[in-house]
């Protein structure tokens, strides 16, 4: 039974990889189709057996004296679940890309470089060797890379996607110090050895925080998820969504039980996704890019995810991770349609009034966007509302909570501005715009990601008991607060919306804290490396190189041996007066020096 | 004698930091020659039996010696217009 699971797993990896080959789009779909169906029926058989974890070590690849490396894959119900929900989630995204991309010519490559993705993101994900992980991790970057230029000739574009590899590469040291600290200490690479550990250096878990940081947009390298946006939409609902970015949480929560072993590392994740949640929201409210809000939330819940992490119940951050790869894609292909329909116009001051215009997409907004608040029994409800209830109960620092708390609200305040702006009040689009609803590939998958956001989290938590005991006994403020928050948030926000924005007006200012992502950005990429770069030429180059040392060496010994040879030049001269006094001269200190001795 | 050599110094220095004229030279060199006579001359008195006989060599010598400064100094302002002795240049 075991090994049947594992060889219907990897059969529908390479059956994968096989149709990747193919010129004929629609083959790579229906091969994401077949495999996803496969890897569910993988995951009944998993549950029908009650077991909760396999190991399918496949092929000795290479000796290295003591330690060969392999190529293994670890299903566990981690692995399971996220692909699952990664290759349905794929599957729709692939057929929204052949409405979406319909008029591209290399819409065909497109397609390979998805399913490439998809291939390196089963291989991070399935990973029982780092060395394995590293390659899905390096993979996935790449074609995030490729696939957020994939409009190469938009300069914008190419920045995105170099910003993108630069903060990724900096995670990557952190993997590397990983990798590095295990073989030499431990001299091993597979999860089984490193879960034996009881005392774990933290150079190591250094190394799992950066990497999370880098890969999941945590607070010190985050710009690149904004910025990732140049991408096309199915590019950012599947990479900066769903599958991508929550590589670097995966990380975590397969390292969660080592994390809990230092306090010191599990506190610093804890803040470290409180301040991302909490910033990142803030940022959300004052966007006016459709798919900048919707980028903003997704590191916002990233960051619930790691604080999930830091306080002990990473169980519920990878449900997080199931739940939130439904609505956020969908949110995503929501923000596709519009843009379709409104000739590629982004900007929310320029939507408005789509509830009779495109009644599909816009309930299908309104349903993502209140799974992503959290209202009861929705998908989202399911993930936050125990992730809440947990970090209220924990031990940690309350000042983080409260941030939280806020963050939460401030979920409830963006979504409703962005539901405002562009589906209701005044309509502020140009007339005549061929706003259009009526395709197969835009509906379809919309409407399964919408099932999938209503019954998914009922379906999961029915099917999968708790890993982890549930805080069953709070009092009723705790318990309630998540929901309160959120009620509040949406009340100030609609509230708020109607006070500002009565005739349509709109809010100009884009140089605030919050438009500017914190002036971070401005910060790193402007005035630093201009800071450093005067102080290497200015002073360098220009005080020294071309100055001090200058004058030092060549240009001041040129100087005084000029004025050496003034006077030497002088005796020098061709006229009998010196020649004479010379002689004379010479002749009489002679004299004294016979004289004396 | 002491005096007189002083004087053929002082004279000396007037022959090598001449500035402008050739002749200033000659006469610098007919300064020393009168120093060197006179020093010569006061050398007898000093008790020393010492034959004064030199001494009129050295005049006579010095004559002919100023002579042919002169013709020295008459063709080089032939050639070279004047005698100032910034003219005199070798290349």
């Amino acid at each position: 039974m075991v090994g049947m699971c594992g060889m219907l797993s990897l059969t529908s990896l390479l059956l994968m990889i096989v149709y990747l080959f193919s010129k004929s789009k629609s083959d790579i779909a229906q091969a994401i189709k077949y495999s996803g169906y496969l890897n569910s029926i993988l995951l009944l058989l998993l549950l029908m057996n009650d077991e909760s974890e396999m190991l399918f070590l496949k092929w000795e690849w290479v000796k290295l004296g003591g330690y060969s490396l392999t190529v293994s894959f670890r299903y566990d119900i981690y692995t399971c679940c996220f692909f699952v929900v990664a290759l349905y989630v794929t599957w729709n995204i692939l057929m929204f890309s052949f409405y979406y991309m319909a008029s591209d010519p290399r819409v065909e490559l497109f397609c390979k470089y998805l399913g490439l993705f998809l291939v390196a993101m089963l291989l991070l994900v399935s990973a029982e060797s780092l060395f394995q992980l590293l390659i899905g991790w390096e993979g996935v970057g790449i074609m995030s890379y490729l696939l957020i230029s994939w409009w190469y000739a938009r300069s914008d574009a190419n920045t995105a996607a170099l910003q993108a590899i630069f903060y990724n590469r900096v995670g990557d040291i952190g993997l590397i110090v990983m990798l590095v600290w295990s073989l030499v200490n431990i001299y091993d690479w597979t999860f089984t050895s490193l879960y034996a550990l009881s005392l774990v250096n933290i150079f190591f878990l250094g190394g799992v925080v950066l990497a999370a940081t880098g890969k999941s947009a945590q607070l010190g390298l985050h710009p690149w998820l904004p910025a990732a946006m140049e991408g096309p939409t199915p590019v950012s609902s599947l990479l900066h969504s769903s599958t991508m970015v929550v590589a670097g949480v995966f990380l975590l929560i397969r390292f969660s039980s080592l994390i809990q072993l230092d306090s010191l590392i599990q506190m610093v994740v804890f803040l470290l996704g409180t301040m991302t949640t909490l910033f990142s929201a803030i940022c959300a409210l004052a966007q006016n890019d459709m798919k900048k809000v919707v980028a903003f939330s997704t590191a916002s819940q990233l960051g619930l995810m790691v604080t999930a992490v830091g306080a002990g119940v990473p169980q519920l951050a990878f449900l997080h991770i199931c739940m939130h790869a439904f609505f956020k894609a969908m949110l995503f292909m929501c923000s596709g349609g519009y843009i379709h329909g409104l000739q590629n116009e982004q900007d929310v001051r320029k939507m408005g009034g789509f509830m009779n215009a495109a009644p599909v997409t816009t309930v299908c907004l309104f349903i993502g966007s209140a799974a992503l608040m959290g209202t009861p029994y929705l998908a989202g409800f399911f993930s936050k509302d125990p992730i809440i209830e947990a970090i209220n109960v924990s031990n940690m620092n309350s000042w983080a909570i409260g941030l939280v708390l806020l963050a939460t609200s401030f979920t409830a305040a963006y979504s409703f501005r962005l539901l405002y702006m562009a589906s209701g009040s005044t309509s502020r689009m140009l007339v005549l715009q061929p706003m259009n609803e009526d395709y197969g590939n835009l509906v379809g998958p919309l409407q399964r990601l919408c099932y999938g956001s209503i019954i998914a989290g009922v379906g999961f938590v029915y099917f999968f008991s708790p890993l982890q005991a549930n805080i069953l006994s709070l009092p009723i403020t705790l318990k309630l607060s998540a929901l309160f928050v959120t009620v509040v948030g949406a009340l100030i926000a609609w509230n708020v919306m109607k006070l500002l924005h009565e005739g349509g007006e709109v809010n100009l200012n884009y140089l605030s804290f919050e438009a500017q992502v914190g002036f971070y950005s401005i910060i790193m990429h402007k005035v630093m490396p201009k800071a450093w770069m005067n102080l290497g030429e200015g002073y360098q180059m220009q005080v020294l190189d071309r100055g001090w040392t200058e004058l030092v060496l060549p240009q001041g010994l040129g100087e005084n041996y000029k004025l050496l040879a003034d006077n030497v030049n002088q005796a020098q001269t061709s006229l009998i007066k010196m020649y004479i006094a010379i002689m004379m001269l010479v002749m009489f200190v002679v004299g004294l020096l016979v004289v004396n001795f | 004698m002491l005096i007189m050599a002083l004087v053929f110094c002082i004279a000396l220095l007037g022959l090598s930091l001449t500035q402008t004229h050739l002749l200033s030279v000659l006469l610098c060199l007919e300064m020393m020659m009168v120093a060197l006579y006179l020093g010569l001359g006061l050398m007898s008195l000093s008790g020393l039996n010492y034959s004064l006989m030199v001494a009129l060599v050295l005049l006579t010598f010095s004559a002919c010696e100023a002579s042919s400064g002169l013709a020295l100094l008459v063709l080089i302002s032939r050639s070279h217009g004047s005698d100032l002795l910034k003219s005199f240049n070798l290349s």
